[in-house]
């Protein structure tokens, strides 16, 4: 069986077909995601006209400066000009600060005014700031305005020397700096294991059926759980391979960082791969010809790729979707993995997920054994 | 000394459109002697291959039993493979690994093997060692085939169709390899459905035909028993009457069509080529393009079938 085994090991590499699906497709994906940069994405480009140089200003302008979300441009040379650029899209914002946009003379002085006195109307007013936007892209413009918006009452209660009675702490839960790139990988791992494992073994167990060659080798005293085996172990060192890689590419390129256990990940994998490889025998077993295993591998891999949360979460799904989505193997599988990589989980964090993926073993083992033939 | 015992087969087959069974193996018995070429002749579809699966292990007879050297192939399978050796009639090998990693896989299933190198100089294959299957010509593919039957160093080989789909070249090539294999003492059991191959290669032939071994002998005695054993065809430079040349002792049966040509059936050539000269001699019968020809399996199986082999 060890001979049979290192041949199968060495055909899948000499297989460039095999290697490209198993390795490389998996890799272009976390090269793909990791190139994406979302955070960019939230930028909001404003251009500010200001006719005035009076210290409110500058302090108007020193506040936006601090707010790294608001990028600065270089101002074009006419308001209009701003404008036809805001409708291209290519700013977001335009802020316009008046003339008399300055504190009122010091007689006028809000401080001198006695408290209580909320006649406010006394006060000389000067312009109100103007803003520009453009509708098509609401979420950055809301933002955008309601920092406007806080940023100029913060000045007005300062000015009128309101007290603060309520204030709050903001503090980030995630210490780490999580990126996109960090959440997809373990996604990415959970998606190369199920689709190698799958369409692996379903079009590579009736490709040998199609061409007889199972046929011959049940004409040899080879029993049949030995070739089971041996092709259950060349896909699992595959599958160690493939992962390590992937690590190991979002590691280097990306700098994504597995913050779990290692040994972990590695089980998780293993256990997802006995999954994904019965349900790749049951196709095989069920498939009349290749062609039909292929499809109907895809069939099965594909609805999990998508909702099991291996690129966006399941809580995006309909409700009576995601119920469903849930019970299927690929999803316990690729949160047990975030878990480990980004939370740093430990096997606590995890046993339901494993748990759970025990039970689909033994479901896949069941559906497998039912329909599985080595002869035709 | 028998090494092959074949009692009683019958298969059937169920037909799910249909409400009785398909007989593939209709009740037949034969056995295979050491060291002989055995072959099964018979047209597609006669039970020859479903018969030497049965015998192989790969299928399983509806009643009746297969022994290879005495043990049951029914039930002491796994004693069974290990002696035998078995060519299908279409299997592709892995198409990843090179002919000597094949061999040397397939040699690591079995208690004893042979080695690689040795396997390939028996179809002069060694050359290609380090090929994939897929480099190989058909006919190189066919010899590979053969020589990983061989793998086991089997005492008993069975070719399932060794020539179908080759050129004439390569078909005479295959044919010289198996008389190799059978000259280092294999017995060698193969079905074939060309009448000039079972002819050249068998010591001895089953004819098949809906699941029936019809005749059973060597290609001598088969052809022997024919009423006729040889055909004699020629043009005459005039028109005679038919049933003058009836009356020539040995000729059986007599046919012309309008160009003046004749087909005689004669029941042995050298008999009654001189009695059908001194005819023509006598009635001033002028013969062109005379020409004799002995019969053959493919005779035989009309004559007992009333079918051509290959229809």
């Amino acid at each position: 069986m060890f001979k049979l085994l290192l041949a199968n090991i060495k055909m899948t590499f000499r297989d460039k077909q095999a290697i490209f699906w198993s390795l490389f497709f998996p890799m272009m994906f976390i090269i793909i995601f990791g190139l994406f940069d979302f955070s960019k994405m939230g930028d909001a480009k404003y251009v500010i006209f200001n006719e005035t140089d009076s210290e409110i200003s500058q302090q108007f302008q020193q506040g936006l400066d601090q707010i790294t979300f608001l990028k600065k441009q270089d101002v074009p040379e006419s308001l209009d000009q701003a404008k036809s650029k805001l409708k291209e899209g290519d700013i977001d914002l335009i802020i316009v600060v008046p003339k008399d946009f300055a504190l009122p003379p010091a007689e006028n002085n809000p401080a001198a005014i006695p408290p209580g006195n909320n006649d406010s109307a006394q006060l000389p007013k000067p312009s109100p700031i103007e803003v520009f936007y453009s509708e098509s892209n609401i979420t950055v413009n809301q933002i955008a305005l309601s920092v406007v918006d806080k940023f100029i009452d913060r000045m007005n209660m300062q000015i009128g020397q309101t007290p603060t009675l309520f204030s709050y702490n903001a503090e980030s839960v995630q210490t780490k700096n999580i990126k996109y790139i960090d959440v997809i990988m373990p996604g990415i791992l959970g998606m190369a294991i199920m689709t190698s494992a799958v369409i692996g073994i379903a079009t590579g167990i009736s490709q040998y059926r199609e061409r007889k060659l199972l046929k011959r080798l049940s004409a040899t005293p080879l029993k049949v759980r030995n070739f089971l085996m041996a092709e259950v172990f060349s896909y699992l060192f595959l599958n160690i391979i493939q992962i390590s890689l992937i690590i190991l590419l979002a590691r280097i390129a990306f700098d994504v960082k597995v913050y779990g256990d290692y040994f972990l990940i590695y089980l998780i994998c293993i256990i997802g791969s006995v999954i994904f490889l019965n349900l790749g025998f049951a196709v095989a077993g069920y498939a009349k010809n290749t062609k039909t295993a292929e499809s109907l591998s895809q069939v099965v891999t594909m609805p999990m790729m998508f909702f099991s949360g291996v690129f966006f979460s399941t809580e995006a799904l309909p409700k009576i979707v995601g119920k469903v989505v849930e019970y299927l193997p690929l999803t316990p599988m690729v949160e047990a993995l975030r878990k480990i990589s980004i939370n740093a989980g430990s096997f606590q964090d995890i046993w339901k997920q494993l748990a759970f993926m025990g039970i689909w073993i033994v479901i896949s083992f069941l559906i497998a054994w039912r329909t599985f033939r080595f002869k035709d | 000394m028998s090494v092959i015992e074949v009692k009683n087969l019958v298969k059937k087959f169920k037909q799910p459109d249909r409400k009785s069974d398909l007989v593939a193996v209709n009740d037949i018995s034969f056995s295979v002697e050491q060291g002989e070429v055995f072959g099964l002749l018979g047209p597609n579809g006669a039970g020859k291959t479903t018969t030497l699966e049965i015998i192989e292990g790969l299928q399983k007879p509806t009643s009746g039993e297969t022994a290879i050297k005495g043990i049951s192939t029914q039930k002491e399978l796994e004693k069974v493979k290990n002696l035998i050796g078995i060519q299908l009639q279409s299997s592709a090998y892995y198409e990843y690994l090179r002919l000597g990693e094949i061999l040397e896989l397939f040699g690591s299933f079995y208690q004893k093997a042979l080695p690689a190198d040795q396997l390939l100089d028996i179809v002069n294959l060694r050359e290609k060692k380090k090929a994939l299957i897929k480099q190989l010509s058909g006919g190189q593919q066919q010899r590979f085939s053969i020589c990983a039957a061989l793998v086991n160093d089997p005492e008993i080989v069975f070719l399932d169709e060794p020539t179908t789909g080759l050129d004439p070249q390569a078909r005479r090539l295959m044919w010289e390899f198996i008389k190799k294999i059978n000259q280092e003492g294999k017995t060698v059991v193969l079905t074939t459905h060309y009448m000039e191959e079972a002819q050249y290669l068998c010591d001895r032939i089953g004819i098949m035909d809906e699941g029936e071994i019809i005749a059973l002998d060597t290609p001598k005695n088969l052809i022997h028993q024919l009423r006729s054993s040889s055909r004699i065809h020629f043009r005459a430079t005039e028109r005679f009457d038919l049933e003058v040349l009836k009356k020539v002792e040995g000729i059986l049966e007599v046919k012309s069509n309008s160009e003046n040509y004749y087909h005689l059936k004669v029941s042995k050539g050298n008999e009654a080529l001189p009695k059908l000269y001194k005819w023509a001699e006598e009635n001033k019968v002028f013969m062109i393009d005379l020409e004799v020809i002995s019969a053959d399996l493919e005779d035989v199986f009309l004559a007992l079938t009333g079918k051509k082999l290959r229809e």
